[in-house]
């Protein structure tokens, strides 16, 4: 009757461990069998491997591809006992962070230690005497600890307290946070710096002198973007629209420039329709299409929709020349202007003109460049709107860090811009490729002031493919080093020091190509010639290298989370890193070098396929770190077994490679891009006009410039009918749309629109793209950033891109050998037959 | 007990529908409600679905032949209603007379205990002008001065204007059978906000069917079409009303 007490605890954890039930009763050989059996033969596996009702045909493809999944399966149930035991360990470790955390927090709530941080802040800067001898004392005290030489149980003491200290700070106000995070950063790297120069330099003669001396170079590439970019984002501005003048008849006139040049007219229509849709009083505004194509389609559209049309005698200096051309035909005392594939919403003049009426030496408002289609990146990867994408740190952090040093720049699109000024600068340049920045590195020469809105006022589409993705990036980089050279911020007068750290940072950035390429090849001169650039031992370099990638990442991912998942900005460089070493490289040997090319939008992708040509490069790399990485297997069991640090330290950095590279060649893999219009998704009020004056209230899902999905609660009502008039409101004023009505599966209405009038387009557009509050939510589905959940992310990705590598090489080889066995030629063999 | 008064100058703007669909979401609301018919065209009975004549109604509680509690009636769905009840012409005017002199009968007949305290009483009034819009606009706490999108409806806003600013409460204005597909709507939905600023309700009850066909089947609007426009339009009178009560 008694409760038999258990004799052997730690078998019962390890029960509880595999999901056992509790038998204390049975006796312990049976219970060590019944412990031993959930790890290696569990359920799930022989699940999995079970063929399913139907057999398939027996192929030889089919037959390798499930010894692959039982190996990988076996593998699994290898490891997993391992792992499950693993983070069983790690439990206690978080449980000990976990009550720290809410000790500290309880602590900074109490004791409100940033008040004593901003008072003597305050004191700091009210009295100069103080302020020159304190910040005297702290460099000094800063080159004092970064060039203390510390044993290496020091050296994991000092990182140990910083981590401390960091825990702390990351508690305050973001602003207090972010500075003070930055500052240990800088910290760490500087001791890092330092050792490295003093103590791992120490290289044989020759080759691997010359080796370690480039990757020193690389690395400091490095480090001089982080202080930098440091720098640049010290102090994110946040600056709020201002209101105008109560007057309207105050309001300056505006002119609309809408540049084209190649794209379809129906990329252009909704721009078009709705920048009339702009709120400003009618007699002070004018819209203008720059035709660069000089097609007369576009003049009877402009015609027809009742606004300018500006066509030039040449082409010479592509959009600037463009735009240069028009601003001699215009009068307007502001200029707005938009890509042709950049839709406003109407509130765009109410939310930025503002600033400029305030202020008369604001030459420039900018707003981000917003885009409602997925990027490569995003629709590759399927993560479209759950993450922030490649030009959100860019317009989301560095831009607003960028306005409070008034180093904000004009992006080409998405801005006003006073007439004034932009013709002292002599229009907008047209000397690179990177007209926007240009121009407004020569607007803030002359002393005007920017103001950059981190309010989305503009949508347009994301570049389609990869191919053309990286093209856009080329131009950027190229442009950016032939500004580097032809007017250098450092060397141009009028800038004060921040706008040149501003635009240095800018154009720098862009030169990551060779730092970056360098960084993907060099664990091979030590896995392939056993070279060794770092003179230390494994376990110093560790101790010095990983506490500054650590809180470098760290830091960056506080300050930069919103903006940018921690490690993909390594996904998108390496992408592009060997695409812009040679433009880059030569704009900076000779600015001539370099034509202009348009990127492409508003194109389909109809099946998917993997762009073996873009990924050329990556693969030839990734063949290098692949064949590393053996190697290095061998190193650390047979040939360098005497140095299993430095071996694994290579192996990791090879692996890392490994990851973005995996990566890199997913992104490579296109996913089919199917609807001509995109669907936006969002929920704006709607409702349905039936034939004999019903009506029926509902919502819509998602909408396009062709057709509505609404959701309707009861669709009972509408089952006889297959045409009705959809209305839409913009303000209090409704308008109604024909559409044919069609009902899904899943109880939703499509509404396809039918042979909208040229006023009814516009009305369109402007219910819809340029609504208001149309972009509004668009982030609300994004989540936390976690530097370590980042990483993950990243090597998943690389994964992934494995994955689809090894599945197109599969559906390479199947194809050449039916090829090769029925001898036919034709290119459209269907594949697995 | 708070009063509100439907009315409006030009015919067929549709007080009295307003005036029982308003009760009615104002009771799905959960608030008490009382109608009161003061139009001697008597037609609420009818909308309710009691398709007679009462003789007993709002004219016999005022001249104290009858006490509140015994006139008040019910319709089939449990609304509370009076209706206007039967008197010689001669005989209206005389009360009516009556009532403009001593406005405070009106609200101390209604008080009498037979309603509760909180009740929202909702008065359908005669097309402006009335004797009895005058008695009515005396003690109510808010005017619902329908509009229909045309220009008679339009031109009267001026008209209306002298004997609203002698009312006890506050008027507003609220645009009636809209439809956005005529462009005439549309304007007029501008000129009355050029005209009236705030006084215009930021809303505006679209033209639909199924009210009348409600009606004709002797259940509310809610019940017939619950996703219909005007029922959602219903449900923002009475959330603002609802608001401005509070």
């Amino acid at each position: 009757m008694s409760t038999s007490t258990d004799l052997h605890p730690w078998l019962s954890t390890l029960e509880t461990l595999f999901g056992l039930q509790h038998r204390p009763y049975l006796p312990l050989r049976h219970r060590m069998l019944r412990v031993f059996g959930a790890i290696w033969f569990r359920p799930y596996s022989i699940v999995s491997l079970e063929p399913g009702a139907i057999r398939p045909k027996f192929t030889v493809g089919r037959f390798l591809l499930w010894c692959i999944h039982f190996g990988w399966t076996a593998l699994r149930d290898l490891i997993s006992p391992f792992y499950r035991f693993f983070i069983w360990m790690l439990k206690p470790v978080g449980l000990i962070k976990q009550t720290s955390a809410h000790h500290l927090e309880a602590y900074i709530r109490k004791y409100q230690p940033q008040r004593a941080i901003e008072q003597a802040g305050v004191r700091m800067s009210e009295d100069k005497r103080i302020y020159i001898p304190m910040l005297i004392v702290c460099g000094v005290l800063f080159f004092g600890v970064a060039q203390a030489s510390l044993s290496l149980t020091g050296q994991w003491i000092f990182v140990a307290v910083c981590y401390v200290v960091a825990q702390i700070f990351r508690r305050m106000p973001e602003r207090i946070a972010h500075i003070s995070l930055t500052l240990l950063t800088l910290l760490i790297l500087a001791r890092y710096v330092f050792w490295r120069f003093t103590s791992s330099l120490d290289l044989a003669p020759g080759f691997e002198t010359f080796l370690g001396y480039a990757l020193v170079f690389a690395e400091s590439y490095t480090w001089l973007i982080l202080i930098l970019g440091f720098i640049q984002t010290a102090w994110p501005l946040k600056r709020q629209p201002l209101a105008l003048d109560s007057d309207p008849s105050t309001w300056p006139n505006v002119d609309v420039f809408i540049p084209s040049y190649n794209e379809p007219l129906s990329v252009v229509k909704p721009t078009v329709y709705a920048a009339k849709g702009l709120d400003w009083p009618i007699e002070k505004i004018t819209v203008y299409i720059l035709d660069d194509g000089h097609r007369p389609a576009f003049e009877e559209f402009a015609k027809q929709a009742g606004v300018e049309y500006i066509s030039r005698p040449d082409n010479s200096h592509a959009k600037a020349g463009n735009i240069n051309y028009a601003l001699k035909h215009t009068h307007g005392e502001l200029i707005a202007i938009f890509d042709c594939d950049h839709i406003p919403t109407r509130s765009f003049l109410q939310t930025t003109v503002g600033w400029l009426q305030k202020d008369p030496q604001t030459a420039l408002v900018q707003t981000p460049h917003h885009f409602f289609s997925a990027d490569p990146f995003e629709r590759n990867f399927g993560f479209f709107r759950q993450m922030p994408n490649e030009g959100d740190l860019f317009y989301g952090l560095v831009q607003d860090g960028n306005d409070f040093w008034n180093a904000s720049f004009f992006c080409g699109s998405c801005a006003v811009i006073r007439r004034g000024p932009l013709e002292e600068v002599g229009g907008i340049a047209v000397e690179t490729v990177t007209e926007d920045a240009h121009t407004a590195l020569k607007l803030h020469s002359l002393g005007y002031k920017s103001v950059y809105l981190n309010t989305i006022q503009a949508a347009g589409l994301a570049t389609e493919t990869l191919a053309g993705h990286i093209g856009q990036r080329i131009r950027w980089a190229r442009g950016m080093a032939q500004i580097f050279r032809v007017d250098n911020p450092f060397l141009k007068k009028g800038l004060n020091f921040f706008q040149r750290v501003c635009y240095a940072n800018a154009m720098l950035h862009f030169f990551y190509g060779i730092p970056r390429l360098m960084f993907l090849v060099m664990p091979m001169a030590y896995l392939y010639f056993e070279m060794h650039l770092l003179n230390a031992a494994a376990l110093t370099i560790l101790s010095y290298a990983l506490p500054q990638l650590a809180f470098a990442s760290y830091t960056n991912s506080i300050i930069q989370g919103p903006y940018r998942r921690s490690f993909w900005s390594e996904v998108y460089e390496t992408v592009l890193s060997w695409y812009i070493v040679r433009p880059t490289t030569l704009a900076f040997i000779n600015p001539k070098l370099g034509k202009f090319n348009v990127t492409s939008k508003g194109g389909l992708i109809e099946d998917s396929y993997f762009d073996a040509n873009i990924a050329k490069p990556y693969l030839i790399l990734l063949l290098l770190n692949l064949i590393g990485f053996v190697i290095g297997i061998f190193r650390l069991f047979y040939w360098n077994s005497h140095e299993v640090g430095t071996v694994l330290m290579n192996l990791s950095w090879c692996f890392f490679n490994l990851s973005i590279l995996g990566a890199a060649v997913g992104v490579a893999s296109e996913a089919p891009q199917k609807n001509i219009y995109h669907r936006v998704k969002m929920i704006i009020p709607a409702f349905i006009k039936l034939p004999g004056g019903y009506t029926i209230n509902c919502h819509t899902e998602d909408y396009s410039a062709a057709g509505l999905t609404l959701a309707i609660s009861d669709i009972s009502a509408l089952r006889n009918f297959t045409q009705a008039e959809v209305g839409l409101s913009r303000g209090d004023r409704e308008f109604l749309f024909p559409a044919k009505l069609e009902i899904t599966r899943d109880g939703r209405v499509e509404a396809q629109f039918m042979s909208l009038s040229p006023l009814q387009e516009t009305q369109l557009i402007q219910c819809t793209f340029g609504r208001a509050d149309a972009w509004l939510n668009w982030k609300e589905l994004q989540t936390q950033d976690r530097a370590l959940a980042g990483l993950m992310d990243v090597l998943i990705k690389g994964w992934v891109g494995y994955q689809r590598l090894f599945s197109w090489v599969y559906k390479g080889i199947q194809f050449a050998f039916s090829r090769a066995l029925t001898g036919r030629k034709n290119k459209r063999k269907p594949l697995g037959m | 007990m708070i009063l509100i008064n439907t009315m409006s100058a030009s015919g067929g703007a549709g007080r009295t529908s307003v005036a029982i669909t308003l009760a009615q979401t104002l009771r799905d609301l959960g608030r008490e409600v009382l109608l009161i018919q003061a139009d001697p065209i008597n037609m609420m009975p009818y909308q309710l679905g009691k398709p007679h004549t009462e003789h007993i109604g709002l004219m016999q509680v005022l001249s104290g032949d009858r006490s509140l509690r015994n006139a008040l009636l019910k319709t089939d769905s449990d609304m509370t209603y009076l209706p206007f009840g039967g008197r010689s012409h001669l005989d209206m005017e005389k009360l009516a007379q009556q009532c403009l002199i001593e406005p405070d009968r009106i609200l101390s007949l209604l008080r009498d205990g037979s309603i509760v305290d909180s009740t929202v009483v909702i008065c359908d009034l005669p097309r402006w002008p009335s004797r009895w819009c005058d008695v009515f606009l005396g003690v109510s706490d808010l005017n619902l001065v329908l509009l229909v999108p045309d220009s008679n409806s339009m031109l009267s806003i001026d008209l209306m204007m002298s004997s609203l600013l002698k009312s006890r409460g506050a008027s507003y204005y609220l645009m009636n059978r809209f439809d956005s597909s005529h462009v005439l709507h549309l304007d007029m939905w501008t000129l009355g906000k050029m005209k009236l600023g705030h006084r215009l309700l930021p809303f505006f009850m679209h033209e639909d069917q199924s009210l009348s066909e409600s009606f004709a089947a002797g259940i509310t609007l809610n019940q017939h079409a619950p996703q219909s426009l005007l029922s959602e339009d219903f449900f923002k009178l009475t959330n603002w009303i609802d608001a401005e009560l509070a």
